[in-house]
């Protein structure tokens, strides 16, 4: 239980990027993915602005490799499983990669909700009306269902749905399997898309903003939501071992901590998030001052940012490391965020970057500590920190750590 | 060595009025394709305020939730794990008609907050001022399965845990409805014994308090848990019980998860046909089919083993039950997709 636990493929596709190349080259360049609605037909075409991935359904399944009028979640996250895979194959010698017990772990919060959102519209009008085939991949279950089906994972194939640290926790659950040593290798992380659903439901807590939104800065508004899905190849230490492989880096530490406050909100003092991040830092053996960047779970509404902003200067003290969110590039992707920024840290690792904090004119002036608002480049990036926090006082955080350190 | 792990102690929401910790009760032969759950007077276990609100599959996780901890005499949990295939259904459907008909217009917010799919887990810590970690596996019918199988992964690591681990689901009228279209359920005068395509609709929340220490409230040993996706399902039964040195003729009990539908019932009794000395105990008679009906399943084999005595009318066949259940086999499947087995043993 006291083995490491390696990452050793990285696939992304967010507003920001198709694939990690794109993505990365996306945090560099300070893009994002803000726009109104295109494809999501809704209501507030003109008035809610969301990070959606500029290609059609049919054109994601061609891409996909999968057949059309599936949920958009699902090409998202094969698109994303494929690219983690490719680079974790690469590696190994032919043939060895069909003798691997591979899992699959996958976070979502929606499911395939974008049809069943077409289905029900007929079905409460008359309830024989509306096509089965819309809705029968409603369940969270069934998008990590296709997927897996598509790769062949038959071993440990689970669903977190835990709101937006879901993919957070695929990543835990996947590292806590390959610790005890059930399988070679887990496929961890998540896939949410954009639903009216959901963006009608963040409207409702007008939590939204109405602008790009501006996470930790004082006069932020709220989020913006997005849609994509990121993956982790996760391998244990005797796979690496065995195959000599060069991992990207080392899942170092993690935690779930439960806040107990509100169903939505956050405490004022970030009560679960600093629980989870000060057992995650307990768990990877670092002290606070050997984290180099965090990736925070920044959303940019008033209640998150504020919570885990108290949380992080309780915790960091003096010593607060680089701290930034990426949301302000590819909008709160929900249950694929702690996927996506997964891959955003074990790229900052290799490197050596911290991405900037976009939007911010005025920071928040109850923080400890100052927002990077830079692209970092001049120093070396060791230990990341990257946190999810969600519904249900849900709250996790990740380290990842360079798979050699430098002496 | 494997470490040994506990239930000790049960919550459990049914269609039956079933206490796991009683010696006495009376399952019901249901009539009916559709299965609700007996609910309990929630207005002793949560605020009246709380309670207007939350939607049944929130009042009864939590109910069985603080049921479970009561039986076991603990009064939080450290870990909270839990599997539900559907979410909370009835807040999903309110808010996604209202936003229909109202065409995306003066929707409010609670149905929505409480429409994500860990509200359950959420709540009872919220309720208990639980801190500890807390997960919620969604993946269809193996979705309580998944949280047991994280549970028995904790127990491993930490002897100290008391986790808090179950299933919970509910049918709603509408998804009743859509079910049906798919040919999941009977018809509507039909019932378990109709030999027709098609289970009855069920729910249910059942809720375990397990730890590695035996208490004075331990029901069983929870020996171990298998998970097979459309693979030759008796072909890994016997596998498992190898891994676990049982012989097929030392299961003397398996709840099996036939489900009253001729499409699949004879498969599913000759994936377990080698267990020639176990009496068969086909739950779903009393629960209904649902997702995370294995839980129920787990809940009435910690009873039969607790009390080391299978009342006469749960037995299937002809076999006696003049015997001491001590290596209890809960084999499920939902849609023939889903397999799992589960064993459960006597202290």
């Amino acid at each position: 239980m006291n083995d490491k636990v390696w990452i050793c493929g990285l696939g992304a596709i967010s507003s920001i990027g198709m694939n990690v190349h794109e993505n990365f080259d996306s945090l560099l360049n300070g893009k994002c993915g803000d726009q109104y609605p295109v494809h999501l037909k809704t209501r507030h075409q003109e008035t809610l602005r969301v990070c959606e991935i500029n290609k059609t359904n049919d054109e994601l399944s061609t891409i996909a490799e999968m057949k059309t009028q599936l949920p958009r979640a699902v090409y998202f996250s094969a698109i994303a499983v494929n690219e983690a895979l490719q680079q974790f194959k690469m590696q190994l010698p032919e043939g060895a990669y069909d003798t691997l017990k591979v899992g699959f772990l996958s976070g979502n919060t929606i499911g395939g909700m974008d049809l069943s959102e077409q289905f029900y519209a007929d079905f409460i009008s008359d309830p024989s009306a509306g096509r089965l085939h819309d809705v029968v991949h409603h369940e969270c279950g069934a998008i990590t269902e296709l997927v897996a089906k598509k790769f062949q994972f038959n071993d440990y194939v689970s669903t977190l749905s835990t709101a937006c640290s879901s993919s957070a926790n695929a990543i835990i659950q996947g590292s806590r399997l390959l610790k005890h040593h059930k399988a070679d290798v887990i496929v961890a992380g998540g896939t949410d898309a954009l639903c009216r659903f959901t963006l009608n439901g963040f409207n409702t807590l007008m939590i939204l903003d109405s602008e790009p939104c501006k996470p930790f800065d004082d006069n932020r508004k709220g989020l913006n939501l997005g849609e994509g899905a990121g993956y982790v190849v996760l391998v244990s230490d005797h796979i690496k071992n065995k195959y000599n492989l060069t991992p990207v880096a080392e899942v170092s530490g993690y935690a779930n901590a439960n806040d107990a406050f509100h169903q939505t909100a956050s405490s004022a003092e970030g009560k679960g998030n600093f629980m989870a991040m000060q057992q995650a830092l307990d768990m990877s053996g670092l002290h606070t001052a050997d984290i180099s960047y965090i990736n925070a779970h920044g959303t940019g509404t008033a209640n998150n940012d504020s919570s885990e902003g108290m949380a992080i200067g309780r915790l960091f003290q003096q010593q607060a490391p680089l701290v930034g969110s990426t949301k302000a590039n590819t909008g709160h992707t929900l249950g694929a965020c702690g996927g996506i920024e997964a891959v955003y840290c074990c790229l900052a690792l290799t490197n050596n970057v911290a991405y900037p904090s976009l939007r911010i004119t005025t920071p928040m002036k109850e923080l400890a500590f100052s927002i990077n608002q830079q692209l970092i480049t001049d120093r070396q990036i060791n230990h990341v920190m990257s946190n999810s926090f969600g519904f249900g006082g849900n709250c996790t955080s990740l380290i990842f750590s360079k798979s050699k350190l430098p002496s | 060595m494997k470490k040994k792990m506990y239930i000790n102690g049960i919550g459990s929401i049914s269609a039956q009025l079933f206490d796991p910790r009683a010696v006495n009760y009376e399952l019901i032969l249901p009539d009916t394709n559709r299965l609700h759950v007996v609910e309990p007077d929630y207005k002793e276990m949560m605020p009246p305020m709380l309670l207007r609100r939350m939607s049944k599959v929130v009042k009864s996780g939590i109910a069985a939730a603080k049921n479970a901890l009561k039986d076991a005499g603990i009064e939080k949990p450290d870990i909270i794990t839990t599997g539900t295939a559907y979410g909370c259904l009835a807040d999903t459907e309110n808010f996604l008609q209202k936003m229909i008909t109202q065409e995306e217009t003066l929707l409010t917010p609670t149905a929505f907050i409480q429409s994500t799919h860990n509200t359950v887990s959420g709540q009872i810590a919220l309720l208990l001022n639980c801190h500890g970690h807390n997960f919620t596996y969604v993946q269809r019918g193996h979705s309580f399965e998944s949280s047991l199988q994280e549970s028995m992964l904790w127990l491993t690591e930490n002897d100290q845990l008391n986790i808090l681990s179950g299933g919970i689901d509910e049918i709603t009228q509408h998804s009743f409805e859509i079910i049906s279209r798919f040919g999941t359920y009977k018809k509507e005068q039909e019932h378990y014994a109709t030999p027709s395509a098609g289970c009855m609709a069920g729910e249910g929340a059942n809720l375990f308090v397990l730890n590695t220490h035996k208490t004075d409230r331990t029901y069983a040993e929870l020996a171990d848990l298998k998970m097979c996706y459309r693979d030759e399902a008796a072909d890994s039964l016997d596998q498992f019980l190898a891994q676990n040195n049982l012989t097929a003729e030392e299961i003397d009990t398996c709840l099996v998860g036939s489900n009253g539908d001729v499409r699949y019932d004879e498969t599913i009794l000759k994936n377990i046909q080698i267990l020639s000395n176990a009496r068969l105990i086909d739950f779903k008679k009393w629960s209904g089919e649902f997702p995370t009906s294995g839980a129920f399943a787990m809940a009435l084999a910690a009873n039969l083993i607790l009390h080391k005595h299978a009342p006469k009318p749960l037995i299937m066949h002809e076999k006696t039950n003049d015997y001491e259940p001590r290596n209890v086999l809960i084999y499920n499947h939902y849609k023939n997709q889903y397999h799992s087995f589960i064993l459960l043993r006597s202290l």
